[in-house]
């Protein structure tokens, strides 16, 4: 009924989307896993990388430079966001912490409006990312599929960076045992601004990637917060690898369906979402 | 208490329309935040899904109302009666969770309503919604300003007084143990599972009252009400005002209506100006009003003992 | 925008035929609730000073789009109403009370806005809109707001079918065109391209599913060999129509007719170009495709289909090619930096509308203004606009164009098709 080539074309949209909510929830998770912050104000950042990499394309012409300030301007943004205002809120419930962040997103979504307009902004393809491959009807740009190894190879980056550096391992102290680390002389206080730091870059990554295959205008974040908090609770929280199996499987299963069930297609992925949680609360990788 | 209740009862008295409207929509958020209290303050659950109830409240008003009944007192009934059936529902299934899975849970729930309400044009009208919520009905005529303010305003002292009584009772008691020491509770004979559900429907039926009351004073309902983005303003109220205490949601409602209506008038950045405000409030008081209220009414009552003492020694 | 002699007669015999037509059908219908006065709305008619309104100040709230994806849309509300209000302050203002115009934010709570702007700012008038959900609500409470409410965007059929013409709320009026542009008359367009099976693809709210339905009852009237072989219906907010395309193109439908609007519109099309849309599909309807902002966004990259993308808005600054609209597209051209949206134009009508109907009523009681502002004939940038008196409705036509890019700052239309408003608008009583 529907033929290999819809299949597989459809196939690497949704690998491309996943690939696109699993950076946004990487970030995410990983300051999650660490601080025990849901930073609300996280696609807000990703997509104020965007802005950014418009900016430094626009000025210099140059792809690299552009992905590379993005990358960094976000990360000092959130580790700025993380020294003014979240440090204030650690011994906080949970939920006003996430108040805060909801107040800050509303804030950085406005800068937006004020700094770059109300107008939409867009980078064109890099050069030899153009084109694509025909696969039946549709072409499967070569962009599509080249955000799809680089979230794979954020994927190794990252699992290498936790599990194998002395940086990774004071990072999953910290996160196991934040007293324990104190006594062992590692200020956790630094590593949270340093996780903040490396989230937020990864959110400007993301917010990079975005840019050439999405026209971004402000406020855009707010309609993927949810589905990277989904993606997140989904996989169980702090767990990196469960994020990236997750996030594809969503993109890929919702991409999926609007092959099939074009008119339910959102609306069965909550629906699988809430299935998933009843039947596995911890997620399908987290631990209890 | 009686206080608030004679403050907003004198409101419609100044004349001024656009205060008695912002009246009836602060009572009319006090009611759906004091509800959702029930579950997030007493019984510790953070729900992103109330929207669901509040707009099944609305909707039954807004269908009973247009197609079966043509009065708005039947309407709210109706809407607080049938609302039953889904806070049941949703309760049974999501209540055996906790935390973030719980809110994950609620969310799904209240955007598949959000995607039904949409979806099934012939009967909601879709996104333009259901027009033309009567005020005047079979049994009761509350057209004017006033009159349906004090037509809310007779649920609000109802449903509030009712929701005092549980909060005082045992099994607001037992609720809110579901909050502190819930392992404890099974032990002295009581169901974890039965006590959420059962706080779970108080907040559902009330904040589907808080819809149906929406729906007539609007005129009109649409589906984002049951978006998570509404679903968050309860919380948000609770936050503000303080979830500890009877009176937070209330506080925070108010609070809430005052800054929207504040922040709106920089029609430019009205959602810049109240992002500073968030920020200011949590920075500032650590725990909503309530609790900054209070911390500071027994810090100067120690000030004045203090001084008292002092003098007298 | 030069024009050679031939486009010009033909635009020119199509804005004359158009008026001509749609006057006598009007004409026709109800001749004595058509007044016979012209308004003309340029910056040199003179006022009577001896006629005086009861207030110095005549204000006016504003409510669009401010915030978020589509605060653009807000923006050129503001525009055209800034505009208006500065030339006819400049000019005396309104009988010689002065125009205020107070903006508010429809996204921030809009019945509180409405309330807010008649109860604590003291307006006369409520002006703009852009969400049809929002007009519906305000729409709602009119009769207890009292004050006229003139729509200049949001473009649900049920606004002036279902509350003015079936319940009777005659303080609302709407200037600008509403979902008809988008449903039917893009059926006449596609009638006449030599393609027969059509996909769809619209954004899933009233607006997507209207214009869709619509388009198909339409088409399959004038042309019954026609089929609907595939749609799609990507939620409000998409930013991503990549699987949506996909889909599409798996099927066999030869043209694409879409009444996304706005950012999503040049997302659409710059992923229709990507994943091959514009090999597939050989002529492409975009019912919103030439509102400015796209225009601009698009640029010279606005993709061309084999038979043409065409499109259209609720005012396109080309046409009519009269004195008024030249003159006005210029004057806008200056004030902005930019060419004229559409809801500029639109919003701009609506305060020269007040402005002519208050002259004529000589006070500021809603209801009488109401009654003269019905029947009006409004010389407008757009044209002619009729405001019918049965739903409070402007009657004007807006033209449908092909995509050509000329070298201009934006692209241009080619082979403009014009159809008599009466011929495509539905009419009373709308079962």
């Amino acid at each position: 009924m529907i033929d290999l080539d819809t299949f597989l074309s459809q196939l690497v949209v949704g690998l491309f989307r996943g690939s696109l909510y699993w950076i946004l929830a990487a970030g995410l998770t990983l300051i999650f896993g660490v601080t025990r912050i849901l930073n609300f104000a996280h696609a807000a950042i990703l997509v104020t990388g965007s802005y950014i990499t418009y900016t430094i394309y626009v000025s210099t012409g140059s792809y690299v430079l552009a992905f590379l300030g993005a990358i960094i301007a976000c990360g000092l943004l959130g580790a700025v966001t993380e020294v003014l205002l979240i440090r204030r809120v650690y011994g906080l419930d949970p939920l006003y912490q996430l108040l805060l962040t909801f107040g800050v997103t509303l804030v950085v979504n406005e800068a937006q409006k004020l700094v770059w307009g109300k107008g939409s902004v867009y980078v064109p393809t890099p050069e030899m990312l153009r084109g694509g491959v025909a696969v039946g009807a549709v072409t499967v740009s070569y962009y599509t599929v080249f955000v799809v190894i680089v979230g794979f190879l954020l994927l190794l980056a990252l699992h290498y960076f936790i599990n194998m550096t002395m940086m990774g391992l004071r990072l999953r102290a910290v996160w196991r045992d934040p007293v324990m680390s104190e006594v062992l002389g590692l200020n956790p206080k630094n590593y949270y601004t340093l996780v903040f730091f490396l989230g937020s870059a990864i959110a400007g990554l993301g917010g990079a990637l975005l840019i050439p295959a999405i026209t971004v205008g402000p406020g855009l974040g707010d309609h993927l917060i949810v589905l990277a908090f989904i993606v997140v609770v989904l996989a169980g929280l702090g767990n990196i690898v469960g994020s990236y199996i997750t996030a594809l499987a969503i993109g890929v299963t919702w991409s999926l369906l609007t092959l099939v069930t074009p008119e339910l297609d959102i609306v069965i992925l909550y629906l699988i979402s809430a299935l998933i949680l009843m039947v596995r609360p911890q997620g399908l990788f987290g631990e209890r | 208490m009686i206080l608030v209740y004679v403050v907003l009862a004198l409101i419609p008295l100044t004349g001024q329309r656009f205060y008695i409207y912002l009246g009836s929509l602060f009572m009319i958020y006090a009611i759906f935040a004091l509800s959702y209290n029930v579950l997030f303050g007493y019984a510790r659950l953070v729900s992103f899904g109330h929207g669901l109830f509040f707009a099944w409240g609305a909707y039954a008003t807004a269908l009973t109302t247009l197609n079966l009944y043509r009065d708005p007192l039947v309407g709210v009934l109706v809407g607080i009666v049938t609302a039953l059936i889904p806070s049941l529902v949703v309760g049974f299934l999501t209540v055996r969770h906790t935390r973030i899975y719980f809110a994950i849970l609620t969310l799904a729930f209240g955007m598949v309503f959000y995607s039904a309400l949409v979806k099934l044009r012939w009967l909601t009208g879709g996104t333009d919604g259901l027009v033309g919520i009567p005020k005047r009905g079979v049994i009761l005529d509350i057209s004017s300003p006033q009159a349906y303010y004090y037509f809310i305003l007779a649920f609000f002292i109802v449903s509030t007084l009712l929701l005092y009584a549980i909060s005082r009772s045992s099994i607001g008691l037992l609720i809110r143990a579901l909050g502190g020491n819930e392992e404890r509770l099974p032990f002295l004979g009581y169901s974890v599972f039965q006590l959420r559900l059962v706080a779970f429907t108080i907040s559902g039926v009330g904040s589907a009252l808080a819809g149906s009351l929406y729906a007539i004073l609007m005129g009109v309902v649409t589906p984002d009400i049951s978006y998570w983005t509404f679903s968050a303003e309860p919380l948000i109220m609770c936050l503000v005002g303080g979830f500890e205490h009877f009176m937070g949601p209330l506080v925070g409602a108010f609070v809430i209506v005052v800054l929207t209506t504040i922040a709106a008038r920089f029609y430019e950045v009205w959602m810049l100006v109240l992002g500073l405000m968030v920020i200011g409030i949590v920075l500032a008081f650590r725990g909503g009003f309530t609790g900054f209220l209070e911390t500071t009414w027994n810090l100067a009552r120690h000030m004045v003992v203090a001084r008292g003492g002092a003098s007298k020694s | 925008m030069a024009l050679d002699r031939r486009d010009f007669l033909k635009l020119l015999a199509a804005g004359v035929g158009g008026f001509v037509v749609g006057t006598a059908l009007g004409y026709a219908a109800k001749p004595s609730e058509v007044r016979e006065v012209l308004r003309e709305v340029t910056v040199t008619a003179t006022t009577p000073v001896e006629r005086k309104l009861p207030k110095a100040t005549v204000r006016i709230g504003v409510l669009g789009i401010r915030s978020g994806l589509w605060a653009t849309y807000g923006e050129f509300i503001e525009q055209g109403a800034r505009m208006a209000a500065e030339e006819i302050n400049a000019r005396g203002g309104i009988l010689g009370s002065r125009v205020e115009l107070v903006f508010r934010d429809e996204q921030a709570d809009v019945v509180k806005q409405a309330r807010e702007l008649v109860d604590v700012e003291g307006v006369d008038f409520i002006v703009g809109i852009d969400s049809s959900g929002n007009a519906m609500r305000v729409g709602g409470i009119v009769d207890e707001l009292a004050k006229p409410l003139i729509v200049t965007h949001a473009a649900t059929h049920r606004l002036t079918e279902e509350l003015v013409y079936k319940q009777g709320k005659k303080l609302i009026f709407r200037t600008s065109v509403p979902v008809y542009q988008d449903g039917i008359l893009a059926a006449y367009i596609a009638k006449d391209l030599p393609v027969r099976k059509w996909a769809g693809i619209n954004g899933d709210y009233e607006f997507g599913r209207v214009s869709w339905q619509l388009f198909q009852e339409t088409l399959k009237k004038l042309r019954p060999d026609v089929e609907f072989v595939a749609e799609q219906w990507p939620k409000f907010g998409t930013e991503d129509f990549r699987p949506f395309i996909s889909a599409l193109l798996a099927s066999d439908a030869e043209a694409l007719f879409t009444s996304i609007w706005a950012i999503e519109l040049v997302t659409l099309q710059r992923q229709l170009v990507e994943m091959g849309g514009y090999r597939k599909f050989k002529a492409v309807i975009s019912t919103l495709g030439y509102s400015m902002d796209v225009a601009y966004a698009l640029g010279k990259d606005y993709p061309v289909a084999e038979l043409g993308t065409w499109v259209s808005g609720r005012y396109i600054w080309l046409y009519p090619p009269t004195s008024i609209n030249k003159e006005f597209v210029d004057r806008f051209k200056s004030r902005w930096g930019k060419l004229p949206a559409y809801s500029s134009e639109t919003t701009y009508a609506a305060i020269y509308l007040i402005k002519a109907a208050l002259e004529e009523a000589v006070t500021l009681d809603p209801d009488a203004v109401a009654k003269a502002m019905e029947g009006m004939l409004l010389l407008t940038p757009a044209g002619v606009r009729w405001i019918r008196p049965e739903d409070h409705q402007a009657v004007y036509e807006v033209p449908y164009g092909r995509i050509a890019h000329k070298g201009a700052e934006v692209p241009l239309l080619d082979d403009l098709k014009a159809v008599p408003a009466q011929m495509y608008y539905r009419h009373p009583p709308f079962t």
